[in-house]
């Protein structure tokens, strides 16, 4: 009887000894230092948001936002001032007591005449900011925008410490639920839970960052145990490996449009009816099933998660005979087109350029690195063809831009994104959201091809890991093993 | 005499080094600046400022005089900050060599021994059975070797870790994946050169006089050959180079040559032409070595220089 008491006992200590408290995180990119607001990469993001770094707003895992170092907000009618009042109980990592001064320090940041922040242009409506007293501050706009408070949930606009902000490269120090611990560039970041963190403190004692850029390598690090999760795996193939009895295999949702983007400057893309012609060449389905079996087919670029989604993904069916049809009417029925083809979308690009010249198009493939994708065909606009994943949300914006890579230029639509940012009519805004879809699916501006789903794997026994990649980010305050 | 005509002689080669560094800055310099985009551009992603990033970096000015800036500067022993980690190239390089070095030298000893040794016994034994073992490593990828390892005793054994760095463990797959894959090409050199000295007269003149075969070969055939294995150890070192590019990226081990391949997709310049500049100063330095050990070992040669 007393031996199976101390058995049982022993057990007990033990299971409690083993209670894991600490989590190794996979990522395929690392990130080249740690301060967001200076650096596009978004594996920077993935590390620092809301683990080391706060917004005044987080953005949520359903793409929503909330409140996060303000307890509460105020925005005038005409939607340009914007009252922020702030959470009286934060610390930085460093002992230092959030202030309003490290805000309107951190904010300005973003839109000053010399600021490299990446997302920079998305700010270049605020006029200034103030403090009014320690806990209050006032952002006041150019011009309506109702856009304000999501992108400061963006993790580019994390709140800095005005005297620390110039170490956030290598020793940042946020607000956030962990605390930086040390890096090894290439290999790792390690962070540890933040003991004075303002809300409810993380479950976990400890985190590591860990960067494996090759599939395969990620794969077995998985299988074998070295690594716990890998929140955004990209392998389709090696899917299979994980059994369900050790993983789970979750499919969410991004904010990302796969798109075949036509550059409607060109020849024969300036025309709609030719536009049309390659949606109707291409099967989108076939494709999914190849590339990424789990992914939705899209029509316009929209999301079908979003609030205000329109089906419009059967608009244009599969019909070769069609395509060749209307290619031949716009006497564009041997055009050559240049197919640009960015990092990992190789084998998307070889079946649609397979479709492609099913109805006759002669395709020329060209392979870039996102260097080449950036500046040739982004912002020098020299491409035919290219296909990219749109992973910002809500940018539907970017068609009424005038200066923009597909080269669209629709007055209509122009207006409709104007309305949209000063309507605050929820039932006007969902109507307008819906035309928004409609115009561009109608004028065939692109070839959206799907959503891309995000396939996380990670141990049977994690709890609370997103499902959905709403933002850049693994949020890992909620993360614990049960 | 010796001490006169060597100032001269180092003076030659100190003046050959540095117009190669130069030469070699210049091509790495070149390379990068014609690849479309840069590091701003890179940095800014879609809806950054690059021009902005640009004007911070000193990007803005004319390729001419960004290159004597940085000749200028690495003259002066400043080889700049990396533009993309935004620290001095050289403590992120030689952080990544202290993870590349181990990797080179232990699959590089490996090579030797294991291929020495195989070449010897294929000759010794005179049975096709080793010399198809060594035609079966020669033809055993490195990639392929590694990912059996990996299938072996991390998946299935699970003994040592599939990739990483830290511990001795991690470095037991790579090095013996890169270490067999060469020993192959190693062994194949000394069975060769075995062969065909086997067959000649000194070697023939000690087994009549009552050696035995293995003891002649060892004794004298292996000196013999020496230096011609010796340029051929020399050369293995470059081959090593891209081996180690491989190992690296299959174990995620952030060695020097993921570093490199980061530099160039990044447009950072500085940093690929500090970690350019240094692997091309290392090869020359051993092939220096190696060039004057065959000198010291190698009886015909050493005549050639003195006379």
């Amino acid at each position: 009887m007393k031996k199976i008491i101390i058995l049982l006992i022993s057990i007990f200590i033990s299971s409690v000894a083993l209670a894991k408290d600490n989590i190794t995180i996979g990522m395929k990119l690392e990130p080249p230092h740690l301060d967001p607001t200076i650096n596009s990469a978004s594996a920077i993001d993935e590390v620092v948001y809301g683990n080391i770094f706060e917004g005044l707003f987080q953005i949520t895992e359903s793409g929503g936002v909330k409140n996060l170092l303000v307890k509460d907000y105020k925005i005038s009618k005409d939607f340009k001032k914007y009252t922020f009042y702030i959470k009286d109980n934060v610390y930085f990592h460093n002992g230092d007591k959030l202030s309003a001064d490290d805000i309107v320090f951190s904010i300005s940041r973003i839109f000053n005449k010399d600021s490299i922040n990446p997302r920079k242009s998305l700010f270049d409506n605020v006029k200034t900011i103030f403090k009014v007293d320690n806990n209050t501050v006032v952002v006041l706009l150019k011009s309506s925008s109702d856009s304000l408070i999501y992108d400061l949930a963006r993790p580019e606009a994390v709140i800095f410490n005005h005297r620390s902000y110039k170490n956030n490269k290598n020793n940042p120090i946020g607000t956030g639920p962990f605390i930086f611990d040390s890096m090894k560039k290439g290999y790792f970041v390690k962070i540890n839970r933040f003991e004075k963190y303002h809300s409810k403190p993380a479950k976990l004692k400890s985190a590591k960052f860990r960067f494996i850029s090759d599939s395969l390598s990620a794969s077995s690090a998985i299988l074998s145990g070295e690594i716990d999760g890998f929140p955004v795996y990209q392998d389709v193939m090696t899917l299979p490996a994980f059994k369900k009895d050790r993983f789970n295999v979750v499919f969410g949702s991004t904010e990302g449009e796969v798109l075949l983007a036509l550059n409607n400057r060109h020849k024969f893309l300036s025309n709609p009816q030719v536009r049309k012609a390659l949606n109707y060449a291409i099967d989108k389905k076939s494709l999914i099933s190849i590339v990424s079996p789990s992914a939705k087919p899209i029509g316009s670029h929209y999301p079908p998660h979003a609030e205000g989604y329109v089906d419009l993904s059967n608009k244009y069916p599969y019909n070769a005979g069609l395509a060749k049809k209307l290619l031949k009417q716009a006497g564009a029925d041997n055009m050559t087109l240049e197919f640009t083809v960015p990092p990992s979308y190789k084998t998307s690009a070889d079946v649609i350029a397979s479709y492609l010249r099913k109805v006759g198009i002669k395709v020329k493939m060209k392979n870039v690195d996102w260097g080449t994708w950036l500046s040739q065909t982004y912002k020098k606009y020299d491409y035919d063809i290219t296909i990219i994943a749109h992973l910002e949300p809500k940018d539907y914006g970017i068609y009424a831009r005038k200066n923009y890579y597909f080269g669209y230029n629709n007055s209509h639509y122009q207006d409709l994104i104007k309305k949209l940012k000063t309507e605050i009519n929820k039932n006007k805004r969902l109507q307008l959201l819906k035309k928004i879809q409609v115009t561009l699916s109608d004028d065939a501006v692109n070839v959206w091809l799907y959503q891309a789903p995000k396939i996380g794997v990670w141990n049977k026994k994690l709890s609370g890991m997103w499902k959905n990649y709403p933002v850049a980010g693994n949020i890992l305050k909620d993360v614990y093993w049960q | 005499m010796f001490i006169g005509s060597n100032i001269k002689g180092l003076m030659k080669i100190l003046i050959k080094l540095l117009l190669s560094i130069l030469v070699v800055m210049l091509i790495t310099f070149l390379g990068i600046e014609q690849l479309s985009g840069d590091v701003a551009d890179i940095i800014a992603g879609t809806e950054g400022d690059a021009q902005q990033i640009r004007n911070q970096m000193g990007l803005n000015q004319s390729v001419v005089s960004r290159f004597f800036w940085w000749v200028n500067a690495v003259a002066q022993g400043n080889f700049g900050n990396s533009l993309i980690f935004e620290v001095p190239v050289i403590d992120i390089v030689n952080e990544r060599i202290l993870i590349s070095a181990p990797i080179a030298l232990f699959a590089f000893l490996i090579s030797i021994s294991l291929g020495l040794l195989l070449g010897i016994i294929s000759v010794v034994s005179n049975n096709s059975f080793w010399n198809n073992i060594i035609i079966l490593m020669i033809s055993f990828p490195v990639v392929w070797l590694s990912l059996l390892f990996i299938m072996i005793f991390s998946l299935s054994l699970n003994i040592l870790p599939s990739g990483g760095i830290g511990m001795w463990k991690h470095y037991l797959m790579p090095c013996l994946a890169l270490g067999i894959s060469q020993a192959g090409v190693f062994a194949r050199y000394v069975r060769v050169g075995l062969l065909e000295i086997q067959n000649s007269d000194f070697i023939h003149f000690y087994q009549v006089v009552g050696f035995s075969k293995v003891h002649v070969l060892l004794k004298y055939g292996l000196p013999a050959i020496s230096g011609s294995l010796l340029s051929i150890i020399g050369l293995q070192i470059g081959f090593l180079f891209t081996g180690i590019v491989v190992v690296e990226h299959i174990f995620a081990m952030p060695g020097i040559g993921d570093l490199l391949y980061q530099a160039i997709l990044k447009r950072d310049v500085f940093l690929a032409g500090y970690i350019v500049m240094k692997s091309a100063l290392f090869i020359i330095l051993i092939n220096s070595i190696v060039d004057f050990i065959a000198y010291i070992i190698t009886p015909s040669l050493r005549k050639g220089y003195n006379a």
